[in-house]
């Protein structure tokens, strides 16, 4: 079957999107493949279509759990049914069945930290994985905006698993991040597809206030006027959450917040009503959009800063992907600065952090401990996960932790050394915030500033950016039309009919499936 | 008057000031000791048990501040409050003006309410695509156990389907007209399906102009009058079906259920103590819990039959659930733990 009918057969698509086809085309012939494809430009079809076309079993690698089961649910939405998901929420005797029958599965998503199980490595390399892949691959490299250690563990799995060809796909990687990334998956002869991280239908503003109640005053203004559905980003869930309350006694549309400290019934809830257009605006902390696959976004603004030019790419970059106008806002003031520091600052440990835990393990030598499990650790309080993370890798780095046990190991050396490494981390990290600050602050075209960043050649469109000008009544709200709105129920036994009753008359064919 | 202000005055004037506001704290967060199942048997709280699941210390700590300034309350001790006359009439006009729904009980559906509601959600929204021709949908549950329990009981021929909505309409419509008006619509606001995605509690709260936590104790309302309904008639096998709790998983944690297992064995106390390694205490308080959540486990092994009698009187007559005294009253002749045991065996029945 040619690669076109695979793609209308299983997902509907009469044609393929830009580069799509290459990548699946140099995948199918075995060949390692770089790709870098704007965010929502159809990444996970380059290893979908493969699959349907023989190269399946595959193994694609999955940083964060909603994304994966977000991806697992769209394909059971098509109909796929050999599909799992392997994460560390599965329970135990899960695990253990779907290991079992893994050889039925198609498509088998997987976090990085399952994967560094013994038992899940086993039933991987027995059952012939014909294609892996490494979907967010930034995350391999340490100079990526989102460092995940297990992802270096990645390459050596590849050997286990009998050195099947890899697809590594990203949205986001400068020049130095890719190198990187070819190295740590030791990827051979790669075929890189790199496409522009441009995206010519979002208009850029910047704009920056004196104050912060300023801040909240334009706030308010652009979403009373720009044309939604839109998602306001916060650093914090306090922010989201009271920017949300005001809105919607502002009476400006039905307003979301959207967090990790939601249960999940209720995030699941709020995606929908978002996705199904019952919610004009998402105040959001960065843990929505990851996995929301909505096409009709029409403005992203910042209230916040993102600490790397990749999360702000990767998140202005969920607007506007029907390829329709959209427009980006980054609100700023002076004082923003302080929130992406103190995020550095408290994501790595310093050096007491370091010489408390080093000394703590030191008390355990010949030990095993569970590093997995950052709660079950009596650990100094206070220290972030992120922090501990850290510190582990470096003890797997340096031998002191081999397969969970402690070694003996020399205390000033061990402290020494990873609080300097530690130091390094926490520079990289204010490298990559100032660039995004010198960014902010440059006089010059924001696109083709993103651009340079990304060493692509200057563009030019229309709607470019508040430097290139624009104007901002092409994104507002058409006062005639309501664009998103829920159904209002007036009469409860009328709504509860509507949702489960159908006349015999009503209800025409049959369904086919 | 705040709602929680309102449920805070409710319970402290039930407690008449023999309870701490710690134990107000635990008795809406539900938690399964046995003191906190004994205290909302002995003062009829019960039906609150376990309503307010995401309260927390901080919360209740302003609730009660707010209570004493407005003269509600009067503080006798460090952790403890009596209702004023101030405070008793501003209860009755809570009480009066946000009576607790009808069939609110806790204690009782607090295993059950969650799960049903989550069956119930996901049915409904299932049953509504596909009556309409469309199965293309995001489920509102994602819990396995929960998809896999509605896969498991969906009709497999579209007619079927078309039938049990139709039933299934008919069910919760017949819940629901024997509630107040508001509640009903309050409750449909949840429901999702085809065409509109349900609200969450808090946006059902703000859409209704009423807090969060007085939502959430509605809802719970109209999910216990389902629960209550069902078992009291046969005119609900639906929604009977969706209560029914066939993989029976008796709340208990997991390492008491380890012993519940060494138990049903036939392992002894010691024997347990033995194979854990674990402390005796532990185990004991392992038993407590047992006894509290298994409605038939027998405490006879542990407590002869005529200690739990002498107990049982000990407690009548000193008119108290405190261990301390009740093993005075009888002259410590048995142990906390065997009066423990009885007292909170005695509490559930």
């Amino acid at each position: 079957m040619n690669l076109v009918s695979i793609l209308y057969k299983h997902f509907g698509y009469q044609k393929f999107r830009l580069g799509q086809e290459e990548i699946i085309k140099d995948v199918l012939e075995g060949k390692d493949v770089f790709a870098m494809l704007p965010t929502g430009a159809g990444k996970s079809l380059c290893y979908q279509v493969p699959a349907y076309a023989g190269a399946s079993p595959v193994l694609i690698v999955s940083p964060l759990v909603s994304l994966m089961e977000d991806q697992v649910q769209q394909l059971k939405t098509h109909g796929e049914k050999r599909v799992v998901a392997l994460n560390s929420f599965l329970d135990f005797n899960k695990r253990k069945t779907i290991l079992r029958q893994l050889s039925s599965y198609s498509f088998i998503y997987a976090s990085p930290e399952i994967l560094q199980n013994r038992n899940v490595q086993r039933a991987l390399s027995q059952i012939g994985i014909r294609l892996m892949v490494v979907d967010e691959a930034h995350c391999v490299s340490q100079w990526g905006h989102d460092f995940r250690t297990d992802y270096l563990k990645l390459g050596l799995l590849r050997e286990q698993l009998g050195f099947p060809p890899l697809l590594a796909l990203t949205a986001t990687a400068t020049q130095e991040v890719r190198q990187d990334i070819v190295k740590q998956l030791q990827m051979v002869d790669p075929i890189f597809h790199v496409h522009t991280v441009d995206r010519p239908n979002i208009a850029i503003k910047l704009e920056k206030h004196r104050s912060l109640v300023e801040k909240v005053k334009a706030l308010h203004q652009y979403a009373g006027q720009l044309k939604g559905p839109g998602i306001i980003y916060f650093s914090s869930r306090n922010w989201a959450d009271k920017i949300a309350r005001e809105l919607e006694e502002a009476g400006i549309g039905s307003v979301a917040s959207y967090h990790a400290g939601l249960n999940q019934e209720d995030r699941l809830l709020i995606q929908q009503q978002f996705l199904s257009d019952e919610l004009s605006i998402v105040c959001s902390t960065n843990a929505f959009g990851m996995g929301i696959n909505k096409s009709n976004i029409r403005y992203v603004i910042h209230f916040h800063p993102p600490s790397t030019i990749e999360s702000y790419l990767q998140e202005i970059g969920r607007a506007g992907r029907d390829q329709e106008k959209a427009i980006a806002i980054h609100l700023y003031t002076e004082e923003d600065e302080f929130l992406p520091l103190s995020f550095i600052d408290s994501e790595l440990p310093d050096r007491t952090q370091v010489a408390d835990v080093i000394s703590h393990l030191s008390n355990r030598i010949g030990e095993r401990i569970n590093a997995k499990q950052y709660e079950s650790q009596e650990m100094p309080v206070g220290l972030p996960e992120t922090a501990w993370r850290l510190i582990v890798h470096k003890l797997e780095v340096h031998g002191i932790l081999k397969n969970d046990i402690i070694q003996p190991f020399q205390f000033n050396n061990a402290v020494e050394v990873i609080t300097s490494e530690a130091e390094d981390r926490r520079k990289e990290k204010l490298v990559k915030w100032k660039r995004f600050k010198s960014w902010l602050e440059d006089n010059q075209c924001r696109r083709n500033g993103l651009l340079s960043i990304f060493r692509e050649t200057p563009v030019s469109v229309e709607d470019c950016c508040d430097y290139c000008g624009f104007s901002l009544e092409n994104y507002s709200k058409d006062v005639n039309k309501m664009d998103q709105h829920r159904i209002q129920i007036s009469n409860w036994k009328q709504e509860l009919e509507r949702l489960l009753v159908v006349k015999k008359e009503d209800r025409g064919e049959k369904p086919t499936g | 008057m705040e709602y929680l202000n309102g449920v805070v005055l409710f319970v402290l004037n039930r407690y008449k000031g023999e309870r701490s506001i710690s134990a107000v704290y635990h008795l809406l967060r539900g938690k399964k000791s046995s003191q906190t199942i004994q205290d909302a048997r002995l003062f009829d709280v019960s039906f609150l048990f376990g309503m307010l699941k995401h309260l927390n210390r901080n919360q209740l700590q302003d609730v009660t501040v707010n209570l004493v300034n407005e003269g509600s309350l009067f503080q006798t001790d460090q952790d403890r409050y009596v209702i004023t006359q101030d405070g008793n009439s501003a209860l009755q006009t809570f009480v009066s003006t946000h009576p607790f729904p009808m069939h609110l009980n806790g204690w009782k559906y607090h295993h059950l309410a969650d799960q049903f509601w989550q069956r119930l959600s996901l049915y409904v929204q299932s049953l509504s695509y596909s009556v309409h021709n469309n199965m293309n949908f995001y489920p509102v549950m994602k819990d396995e156990l929960i998809q896999g329990w509605v896969r498991n009981h969906f009709p497999t021929r579209s007619e079927d389907r078309v039938k049990i909505a139709a039933e299934l309409y008919q069910e919760v419509t017949h819940v629901l007209e024997k509630q107040p008006n508001y509640l009903a619509t309050f409750f449909v606001h949840r429901l999702s399906g085809v065409g509109r995605t349900g609200l969450t509690l808090q946006q059902t709260a703000t859409e209704f102009r009423i807090t969060l936590e007085e939502a959430t104790i509605k809802f719970y309302g109209v999910i216990h009058a389902c629960l209550t309904f069902i078992q009291t008639s046969s005119d609900y096998p639906l929604l009977a079906s969706l209560a029914a709790d066939e993989h029976a998983e008796m709340p208990l944690t997991s390492s008491t259920r380890q012993t519940y297992e060494l138990l049903m064995k036939g392992l002894t106390m010691d024997q347990i103590v033995n194979k854990r390694q674990l402390k005796k205490s532990t185990i004991e308080d392992h038993l407590v819990e047992i006894a509290i959540n298994v409605p038939d486990f027998s405490i006879d092994p542990f407590v002869t039959r005529q200690a739990q009698q002498s107990i049982k009187t000990a407690s009548q007559e000193t008119k108290s659930q405190r261990l301390k005294t009740v093993k005075e009253h009888l002259n410590h002749k048995y142990p906390y733990f065997e009066i423990r045991l009885t007292l909170c065996k005695e509490g559930v029945q």
